[in-house]
């Protein structure tokens, strides 16, 4: 199939078209005048259509037929990429990972963390909310930030200086109460669900740093996967591992609602995003190898027979 | 979420690109790295290997995966502009590429390593084509919304008045 150039977009449905009243007659059935006449604001009438549209909305979130796509193996997908990032700077370019789940709109959603292999960001800064001694464990363990009354100050002020956040949790109740509003939208709030509301912070440190926390989100679980200085090997540690782990947390919820793995796509910082096939290595290469082997093999037995 | 044929239409246009693009060589196995340093700003010179790097490069990693690459930008404006080749005895050979447009630069390597460019197929050139193309129709989309909307903006400030 030759690909052709992208359709060439519709105006939208905006206050741009009083300007253009010949494409409101194509587009719309009332003519501008009449629709001017009924008074209604262009305002008014965008909502209008955003309720309609959303009658028609489906259960599930739309699912193409993947057929159409084109899929490739991890090192082919890895080439294509290293290529556009070609002179970047190989720590800070990130591969990414995102996964399409056949899944419901609505329902529970998979929420997990996951200790990569290979970790990609060693550089997390933790603050540890705890007292006294406690504290001063997590400090010693790795904390950028421990303490309880001038933590919780600082973050009441808005000084949020880290990226994860774990509670001693005979402090946690008291604690939650002050600073969830300012934690809570940010995903910074510590709970137990998440493994971070614990009785020993000092050994959650070890225990989460290089972890990665992925949601889904609009039937998409996304996950920085590797940096661009990886090996393909420990690319495919990572993508492995995870997919493992998600595939557990979609079964967990099963009972709930039926979820599985529909797409993986793996892009990068800059690059496209390409949609991997599930392979190592391209099936061609694969085969040609095997093909040299059971060649070479033939040969060797032709030597020993003559 | 983009259509499967919206995306898979987008992505062999780019890809298709990438393959023909002026970088499409292949440099000796000898050459371990190429790295490049030039200045953030085009002023002065710099603006020959900065295209050199966004328009080049990729092809040459493509067809050349082992080839280390990489560019550093110290300065924001002025400093020397330079490509360093290294070669697998570790020798290093500095080729000035201040006031250079790309299509020097890469005549420069593809003298000094006996680059050798790869034949490409018709219809990835016809692709790449396309791909061209679009970018230009984009652009001068984006130009057209810009002016739509500066329009917009003259006539409602008139309205106001």
């Amino acid at each position: 199939m030759p690909p052709r150039l992208p359709h060439p977009r519709l105006p939208a449905l905006t206050s741009t078209l009083l300007f253009r009243p010949t494409l409101t007659t194509t587009l719309n059935a009332t003519p501008l005048l009449a629709r001017l006449a009924s008074g209604k604001s262009a305002a008014t009438k965008e909502k209008e259509a955003a309720a309609r549209k959303k009658k028609k909305s489906r259960p599930t979130f739309r699912q193409f037929d993947l057929r159409d796509m084109d899929q490739y193996s991890l090192v082919e997908a890895v080439r294509y990429l290293r290529a556009f990032e070609a002179g970047q700077d190989p720590a800070t370019v990130k591969y990414d990972l995102a996964v399409k789940i056949k899944t419901n709109r609505s329902g529970p959603v998979v929420k997990s963390m996951i200790k990569l292999p290979v970790p990609v960001r060693s550089d997390t800064r933790i603050c540890v909310i705890a007292k006294d001694k406690v504290a001063q464990k997590a400090r010693e363990a790795g904390a950028v930030i421990a303490g309880y009354e001038e933590v919780i100050q600082d973050i009441l002020n808005e000084k949020i200086d880290f990226d994860l956040c774990i509670a001693h949790d005979a402090v946690a109740a008291d604690f939650a109460k002050k600073v969830g509003r300012i934690l809570g939208p940010r995903g910074l709030m510590p709970n137990v669900k998440m493994g971070t509301i614990v009785k020993d912070p000092a050994a959650a440190i070890s225990d989460l740093t290089g972890k990665s926390e992925f949601k889904e989100r609009l039937g998409v679980v996304r996950l920085p996967i590797g940096q661009l200085g990886f090996s393909e090997e420990q690319l495919a540690a990572n993508i492995k591992a995870f997919m493992a782990v998600l595939k557990k947390e979609l079964k967990r919820l099963s009972y709930q609602s039926e979820k599985s793995v529909y797409e993986v796509v793996l892009s990068s910082t800059h690059g496209p995003g390409l949609s991997l096939n599930g392979d190592l290595r391209p099936a061609e290469e694969v085969k040609a190898e095997a093909l040299a082997k059971l060649e070479a093999e033939a040969g060797q037995q032709e030597a020993v027979a003559a | 979420m983009v259509s499967v044929i919206q995306r898979v239409k987008k992505l062999r246009l780019r890809l298709a690109y990438l393959r023909v693009s002026p970088g499409a060589v292949t440099l000796p196995s000898t050459i371990k790295k190429i790295s490049l340093e030039f200045a953030r700003r085009n002023a002065g010179g710099h603006m020959g290997p900065r295209k050199f790097w966004r328009d080049y490069l990729p092809g040459i990693k493509f067809y050349n995966p082992d080839v280390e690459l990489s560019v550093n930008r110290p300065e924001l404006v002025g400093g020397k502009a330079e490509m360093t080749v290294e070669t697998a005895n570790g020798e290093k050979k500095t080729f000035n590429i201040l006031n250079k447009t790309q299509q020097d630069i890469m005549a420069e390597l593809t003298k000094a390593y006996s680059a050798t460019p790869i034949p490409v197929s018709e219809e990835d050139k016809q692709l790449a084509q396309q791909y061209l193309q679009w970018k230009i129709d984009e652009e001068r989309k984006e130009v057209e919304r810009e002016a739509r909307k500066a329009k917009r903006k003259a006539d409602r400030a008139e309205g106001l008045l």
